[in-house]
């Protein structure tokens, strides 16, 4: 067997074991747990739940409103003129705030956000090359409470009170998001039809997103 | 209400996904990409992976399998069904009262969502009746 064949095999193989692992942790935590304690931890560390302090119930609908006010009057100045740092800071912090209770608006999307984050990193978010983290300036000691990622591969690391501490980024992560949305959009026809076989589009519009 | 833990791709989503002339195509694109973004757990089963799998092998060919599976690997986690699950989801379809529409494959999914406590990302209205908590939002209001 050549070494190529070899490590695609290894591959296949790597991404059905985690699967087949991580479905037994779901599926039954307590016996994978009992006989796998080891490995139960390192699970734990690899796929977090999410730790935070925001209530269950969401935004109260005054929030919600304050939230989205100021979120937009932010977003509507993104591609006509300057946004500060400051703003970019506030305007992530809007959109952790909706994120979490599942009331971003779809305009704001991935692209938009890169931008906000590009703002504050000072450079295009696709520009980062090494694992970083943006300490943002704070007057008074703070400690991070709630992480988020807004796009993939970038963590926003928040007070309580959802004050943005820092920003981390994991450029290998980043490229993901693109990678995952390459199958999107393959066909205009319905999957069910029976016309235009073959017409892939291996570089779809997400792929530059 | 806060965003779920662990979301369970279903194949009318994925079929939104792949044809841009599909009514809920846009909605499924800005649902998928936040989830991706957000970083949170995905997952398909086996069934439903191998029928968008097989469609768009017999679509697209080898490259476009190539491409759907280099897109969802380390993305999307995989369900395979063993036999209890199947039993479970056969259970489900023979206990329906007489006509009930549930399928196989629906089914199977039901049955995952509820052994990995995730929400179904789906524009099959039959899981909001099965009381399981579906994604996105707009899809859950029509049930």
């Amino acid at each position: 067997m050549s070494l190529k064949k070899k490590g695609s095999k290894q591959s296949i193989n790597k991404s059905f074991i985690v699967d087949l692992i991580l479905t037994k942790y779901r599926t039954d935590p307590d016996g994978f747990r009992q006989y796998l304690p080891d490995i139960a931890k390192a699970l734990d560390r690899a796929y977090p739940t999410r730790q935070g302090s925001r209530s269950p119930f969401g935004l109260t609908e005054h929030e919600r409103a304050y939230r989205l006010s100021a979120l937009e009057s932010i977003m509507g100045n993104l591609y006509s003129s300057q946004v500060s740092r400051q703003d970019a800071v506030r305007a992530l912090e809007h959109c952790a705030v909706l994120t979490e209770d599942d009331n971003l608006p779809y305009k704001v999307d991935r692209r938009s956000i890169m931008r906000l984050l590009g703002i504050i990193l000072g450079k295009p978010l696709t520009d980062v090359t090494a694992e970083t983290t943006i300490e943002i300036p704070q007057a008074i000691p703070t400690t991070v409470v709630n992480r988020i990622a807004l796009v993939r591969g970038t963590v926003l690391n928040l007070t309580q009170d959802m004050h943005l501490v820092s920003i981390s980024v994991i450029p290998q992560k980043v490229k993901e998001g693109p990678r995952a949305m390459r199958f999107v959009a393959m066909t205009k026809d319905s999957p069910h039809s029976s016309t235009g076989p073959r017409d892939v589009c291996p570089e779809d519009k997400h792929a530059t997103s | 209400m806060p965003l779920p833990e662990r979301v369970l791709i279903d194949g009318s989503a994925f079929l939104a996904l792949l044809s841009v002339n599909d009514a809920s195509h846009d909605l499924a694109v800005q649902t998928y990409e936040r989830l991706v973004d957000r970083e949170q757990e995905l997952w398909t089963t086996s069934p439903t992976l191998v029928r968008i799998a097989s469609l768009i092998h017999e679509r697209f060919g080898v490259e476009g399998l190539r491409i759907f599976k280099d897109s969802i690997d380390g993305i999307i986690h995989v369900f395979w069904i063993d036999g209890t699950t199947y039993k479970d989801a056969l259970g489900l379809i023979t206990n329906q009262l007489s006509g009930g529409d549930l399928g196989l494959e629906e089914s199977l999914t039901s049955v995952v969502a509820k052994h990995l406590q995730a929400y179904v990302f789906t524009f099959n209205n039959c899981f909001g009746e099965l009381g399981i908590p579906i994604l996105p939002r707009e899809v859950q209001k029509l049930c």
